[in-house]
């Protein structure tokens, strides 16, 4: 009998043991489950995250993408404006119409002043054997009264000025006409009398 | 549940379970594992997206069109040929789905510049495929991409502008059909247009297009004025070798060039055509004889007498009557003493220095148009080629050569050869010497007095020391024996400010038929008429300093001097 108990003791405190190995194991694996979830789960929110953040950045790329686009529509259309701007100003044009209308000639020699101080001196005499120095400034531009020389029938000048952009030598002191003054055919250049005369005669010698 | 059922329940469950459950967490380990790799790729693609990626990479404009080439810009930034993207349209017949003359009439609305005639001819012809209308606008494309139809193709294609239509045409060049360049720069830097490394980046000239616009707009005028069958012109720098305008007249328009490249007007007469530039080459023969010491004093008179070399006879046009020291045989342009200065300095000293004046050689600059002189052969170079070389004939050059080898007899005696690409400042090449600086100082003054006192008198532009050489020579038969006495190259080289020279300027008029056929009033006016335009331009102020002259005082009659009454 006692032998009986004693098994049935160990018996007991071995379903003891088997039941207690069997609920850690259990616990075990709701650990487990429970970690698992939460790996997911940040996996999850991970990738959510980061896949919510690659769309932005696409979205970025897109939208810089439009605009590069439009930039470029844009830099085609400034190029074209450009363009059209410049063949509208070609040179040959300016020149046409410096020859029908505007009438400007280079500036001449006679008509730079040697130093700012004779600019500011300008037409004073100066003192002792210094000769004045009068710049024919009223040379500078020629005024033609459209009703009498239609724009096809204009004189032809001798020399007219190159449309430039401003550079240095003209930057220099010179005496600038205030305002264009009317020249009749007395008041006509010398230089432009002289020169047509010249044309109409025959070259005070001939070279080989 | 039995003992023995509890006792195998109890022996078999935990492994069991402990190795599906060991299985389960390997399975979800390695899923785990894959998933962090996942997102930690994921993660570090976009830190480096955020961090290292930058703007992000567009295509840029010269991808989208690989027919663009670079712009060409003058000195100063002025567009001077410049690319656009444009469409080519073309038909294939046999694919065309609805009415062809329905697809006519609409295309003509779109494009109602085009002819028509050439649209319809284009949609109903027999072949596979032609060309309906090339570098057609973008909108006028998109129009034609609305109609749907299937049998007409829209190619990308490049047009190629020139905003200033005709000016420096031979220089800057064209581009044919393809877009490739067929002329001038276009032509010589077609590799550099096209890189697509470089593309950005414009091709920088020489050329001052104000410059240029004076040089060809007052050669025009001569042109007309004298009814002249062409006309070229060359402005340089002295001191760099830059080339700031090269005209050669007709010209054409380059935006649409048509025709054969042998046209006259394609012809570029300032690099390829050679002319024979008559006593323009006296001031070479002065220098070359004072410089190889064959004449060591400025006083030594030469005989005027004409004088018999084989079958040739050399004697001036307009003869003296007296011997002529060295400076009046330049003023004067005496035939006969330039022959006889070549002829005590021989073949040798002449072929020498026109040698290293660049003479002997093609055209100098990048342009392939590069004509190549005539000079007398070799085995032919006698005393007569010698003596006759020495006043301008038997030698053919471009105006190209003679404006390079002018500039380097002012400016010290210094050869550079012609560039038609902007030097940089602090780039400027050594070049090499080929005349002392003492002889390129007396034919400074001689070359002064010339235009005070000799045959240049009309090309003195008043404040600017203008100092040069005119030129006069008959034009060759057609027939290529011997000269024809009515027909002219008048020329005239010079440079300016003769105190201390900055630009030669080199003006040509080819043939002029009306009025007088020298080259002191052809194309002697024209260099003064251009010197005043682009002198203010190239910051060349007037002044009365003029060039030293005191070395030939009385040693020529100073016609300007008014008489002692």
């Amino acid at each position: 009998m006692a032998e009986l108990m004693r098994a049935r003791v160990m018996m007991t405190s071995r379903e003891g043991v088997a039941w207690n190995s069997d609920s850690s194991a259990r616990n075990a694996g709701r650990r487990g489950w429970a970690s698992t979830i939460w790996l997911v789960a940040g996996t999850l929110a991970v990738a959510l995250t980061s896949y919510s953040l690659s769309l932005q950045v696409s979205n970025e790329r897109r939208e810089t993408d439009r605009l590069a686009q439009r930039n470029r529509a844009l830099e085609t259309d400034l190029k074209a404006l450009d363009a059209e701007l410049r063949v509208r100003m070609r040179m040959p044009q300016l020149q046409r119409w410096n020859d029908d209308v505007l009438g400007l000639m280079p500036i001449s020699a006679s008509q730079y002043l040697a130093s700012p101080v004779r600019l500011a001196d300008y037409g004073k005499p100066l003192p002792g054997d210094v000769p004045v120095q009068l710049p024919s400034v009223q040379l500078a531009v020629r005024d033609v009264p459209m009703t009498a020389a239609p724009l096809g029938a204009a004189p032809k000048l001798i020399a007219t000025a190159a449309p430039s952009a401003p550079s240095g030598a003209i930057a220099r002191p010179v005496a600038e006409p205030i305002a264009p003054v009317l020249a009749s055919a007395e008041a006509a250049p010398a230089d432009l009398l002289q020169q047509v005369e010249m044309l109409g005669r025959a070259p005070p010698g001939t070279d080989n | 549940m039995s003992p023995a059922a509890l006792a195998r329940t109890s022996i078999r469950l935990p492994g069991h379970r402990q190795m599906a459950l060991g299985t389960a967490r390997q399975r979800l380990a390695v899923g785990i594992l894959m998933f962090g790799a996942l997102t930690l790729l994921v993660g570090l693609r976009l830190a480096e997206l955020a961090l290292f990626d930058g703007a992000p990479r567009h295509r840029g404009a010269a991808v989208a069109s690989p027919h663009l080439r670079a712009d060409i810009v003058d000195r100063n930034g002025v567009v001077m040929a410049s690319s656009f993207e444009a469409y080519g349209l073309a038909a294939r017949p046999q694919d065309i789905l609805g009415d062809k003359a329905a697809v006519v009439a609409k295309l003509a609305a779109i494009l109602p510049e085009r002819d028509i005639a050439a649209i319809r001819a284009a949609v109903f012809h027999d072949g596979k495929f032609r060309y309906i209308a090339r570098r057609i606008l973008p909108e006028q494309a998109e129009a034609i991409r609305r109609l749907g139809e299937p049998g007409l193709t829209l190619e990308r294609e490049a047009e190629r502008l020139y905003p200033h239509v005709g000016l420096a045409a031979h220089l800057v060049g064209y581009t044919g059909i393809d877009g490739r360049g067929e002329g001038g720069m276009e032509r010589a830097f077609e590799a550099r247009l096209t890189d697509p490394e470089k593309r950005n980046q414009p091709l920088v000239l020489a050329m001052d297009a104000r410059v240029q616009q004076a040089l060809e707009s007052e050669l025009n005028d001569q042109m007309v004025a004298q009814k002249a069958a062409g006309a070229a012109g060359v402005v340089m720098d002295v001191e760099t070798g830059e080339v700031l305008a090269m005209a050669s007249l007709p010209a054409f328009n380059s935006n649409r060039p048509g025709g054969l490249t042998g046209m006259p007007s394609h012809m570029n007469r300032a690099t390829l055509g050679v002319y024979e530039l008559g006593s323009t080459f006296k001031a070479f023969t002065i220098a070359m004889a004072l410089d190889s010491g064959a004449v060591t004093d400025l006083a030594e008179r030469f005989p005027t007498t004409p004088i018999a070399v084989g079958r040739h006879r050399i004697s001036d046009s307009h003869p003296k009557g007296y011997p002529l020291s060295v400076p009046e045989v330049l003023i004067h342009s005496s035939n006969v003493g330039t022959a006889r200065m070549a002829e005590r300095m021989g073949r040798d000293t002449q072929e020498r220095f026109l040698r290293q004046l660049g003479l002997m050689d093609r055209a100098p600059g990048e342009i392939l148009e590069a004509g190549r002189t005539l000079t007398p052969p070799p085995h032919n170079w006698g005393l007569s080629s010698v003596m006759t070389v020495g006043f301008g004939h038997g030698i053919a050059v471009t105006p190209l050569h003679l404006a390079n080898a002018y500039a380097a007899l002012v400016n010290g005696g210094i050869y550079r050869p012609a560039t038609f690409l902007k030097i940089a400042q602090g780039k400027e090449r050594p070049g090499r010497r080929v005349f002392t600086e003492r002889t390129s100082l007396l034919l400074n003054g001689m070359l002064r007095l010339a235009v005070l006192d000799g045959t240049g008198r009309r090309a003195d532009a008043e404040g600017y020391r203008v100092g040069g050489k005119t030129g006069t020579a008959e034009k060759v038969l057609e027939t290529g024996r011997g000269y024809d006495r009515r027909r002219n190259i008048t020329t005239f080289a010079g440079a300016f400010p003769m105190d201390a020279p900055r630009y030669v300027v080199v003006t040509m008029v080819d043939d002029p038929s009306a009025g007088l056929r020298s080259a002191g009033a052809v194309a002697a006016p024209v260099f003064k008429n251009v010197v005043n335009r682009i002198a203010p331009v190239l910051d060349v102020a007037p002044s009365e300093r003029e060039p030293d002259v005191a070395p030939f005082e009385g040693l020529y009659v100073d016609r300007t001097k008014k008489p002692v009454p």
